[in-house]
């Protein structure tokens, strides 16, 4: 019988997406609950299986119970959801005003990021801190993107020129930087899914768009030749797309129901490729486009592979104690 | 048939779930358990939590300050969270039973104008 309040209470558990010590607390209340109401029952003549079950069916549904108190432990203040946002919103601003170009600005910026995502991290990642985490995820990813390059370009030189342009200890530290980074970037990833992969979403969503950004610029290196007039020619639309983020982080954090924050993120997604790729003046076409866009749903519903994995057992030992739940 | 009187009766419960579980902590602080059976004998079973209904509830009104939360002894030893009413949820209630009086009434004049003449 312990088993079947324990697969119960283990279907809670997984619906509930929150910190392991707030679910912990949940389900502590809930099970005194539960004991409560299945004594009583049994005092008043009910076998002691048969008040277990009445008093788990009188409670409800698992998932219907874990979704409504994950609504009210995750939906954020308006304060909470603007700190959410920042990162999001000053980039909108050093975009709009052309300033982004500078070093000086950037630099600090990505070192606040830092800092903020740090003392998220170290404080038991508050909600806030993903989307400020999502920007640090670029430094393991563009630094495993120029490891990736130094090799190709040492791959070339072999094939072309039958010998490595740069010296082996370069390629020795690049092929070890490329294992590291990724393991950093999937190590993260996967903390902050286990818990709930619909706050990795949240953190890799400006990811996608940031891919299309780079490549539009590689495919139009002459652009970078030039001075910043030739580079801010897409600064509207990229402020425009981080406008769009911040005020989806907003709405993400206000809004507490699960299904509609990853409809919303799996609509912003590829939305901001193809608004990125309407203001395009030339570069990339539909197939690059449509494989940005398929890609930008891809990688919102990969932090999901993190999930914790499914427990069978007690799921069965749940659908045998709840015979009678519609 | 649908049970018009009953829907009636949960949409009623719903708009006014935080006026009577923090009404109910007035006398003093208690339990998610407690608080049910508390509404089943003061409505003299007119009203019942549903369970799925109370924890959110509670955990909302502890979010937003007006209860506060924190686990101690039943008298029969047992371990439970107790919610008792914070300073910000009496001025909370206060205010929302003042508007509660006034709804009323105008309900009344409306709905039962030979019973209020």
């Amino acid at each position: 019988m312990t088993t079947t309040i324990r697969g119960y209470f283990s279907d809670i558990r997984r619906h509930l997406h929150l910190a392991p010590s707030e679910s912990d607390e949940i389900v502590r209340e809930l099970q005194t609950h539960i004991e409560e109401r299945a004594q009583e029952l049994a005092d008043s003549g009910m076998s002691t299986d048969e008040s277990i079950k009445q008093a788990m069916r009188e409670f409800g549904e698992t998932e219907s119970v874990a979704n409504k108190m994950y609504e009210v432990h995750t939906t954020g203040t308006w304060k909470r959801a603007g700190l959410a946002a920042l990162p999001h919103l000053v980039l909108s601003l050093l975009f709009a005003t052309h300033l982004w170009t500078r070093p000086a600005l950037v630099g600090p910026m990505l070192g606040i990021a830092l800092v903020m995502s740090i003392l998220g991290w170290r404080k038991g990642r508050p909600l806030w801190s993903y989307p400020w985490l999502g920007y640090c995820l670029i430094i393991p990813l563009v630094s495993w993107g120029l490891a990736m390059s130094a090799i190709g370009y040492g791959a070339w030189g072999v094939v072309t020129k039958g010998k490595l342009p740069l010296g082996i200890p370069i390629y020795a530290v690049s092929i070890t930087y490329i294992g590291f980074s990724l393991w950093v970037f999937v190590r993260v990833l996967s903390r902050v899914s286990r818990r709930d992969w619909g706050m990795g979403s949240l953190m890799v969503l400006p990811l996608p768009f940031l891919g299309f950004w780079f490549m539009y610029f590689y495919g139009r290196k002459e652009l970078l030749e030039q001075t910043g007039v030739g580079l801010q020619e897409f600064d509207g639309s990229v402020a425009t797309v981080f406008l769009i983020l911040a005020l989806t982080t907003v709405a993400f954090f206000r809004i507490g129901r699960r299904f509609v924050r990853v409809a919303l993120l799996a609509i912003t997604a590829p939305s901001m490729i193809v608004l990125a790729w309407l203001s395009r003046e030339s570069g990339p076409g539909f197939i690059a486009l449509f494989l940005f866009a398929a890609l930008s749903i891809v990688v919102l519903f990969a932090p999901a592979l993190f999930d914790r994995p499914k427990d069978a057992k007690a799921s069965e030992e749940l659908r045998y104690a709840l015979p009678d739940q519609s | 048939m649908q049970d018009v009187a009953g829907v009636y009766r949960r949409e009623l419960l719903k708009g006014s779930t935080e006026t009577l579980l923090l009404s109910l902590l007035i006398t003093e602080p208690m339990y998610g358990y407690q608080l049910v059976r508390e509404m089943e004998k003061k409505s003299s079973g007119y009203f019942r939590f549903k369970e799925g209904t109370l924890y959110p509830a509670l955990h909302r009104l502890e979010k937003d300050g007006l209860v506060n939360g924190s686990w101690g002894d039943s008298p029969n030893g047992q371990n439970r969270r107790y919610y008792s009413i914070t300073e910000k949820g009496h001025e909370r209630l206060a205010s929302m039973l003042h508007e509660w009086e006034k709804f009323s009434t105008a309900v009344n004049l409306v709905a039962l104008p030979g019973a209020t003449a």
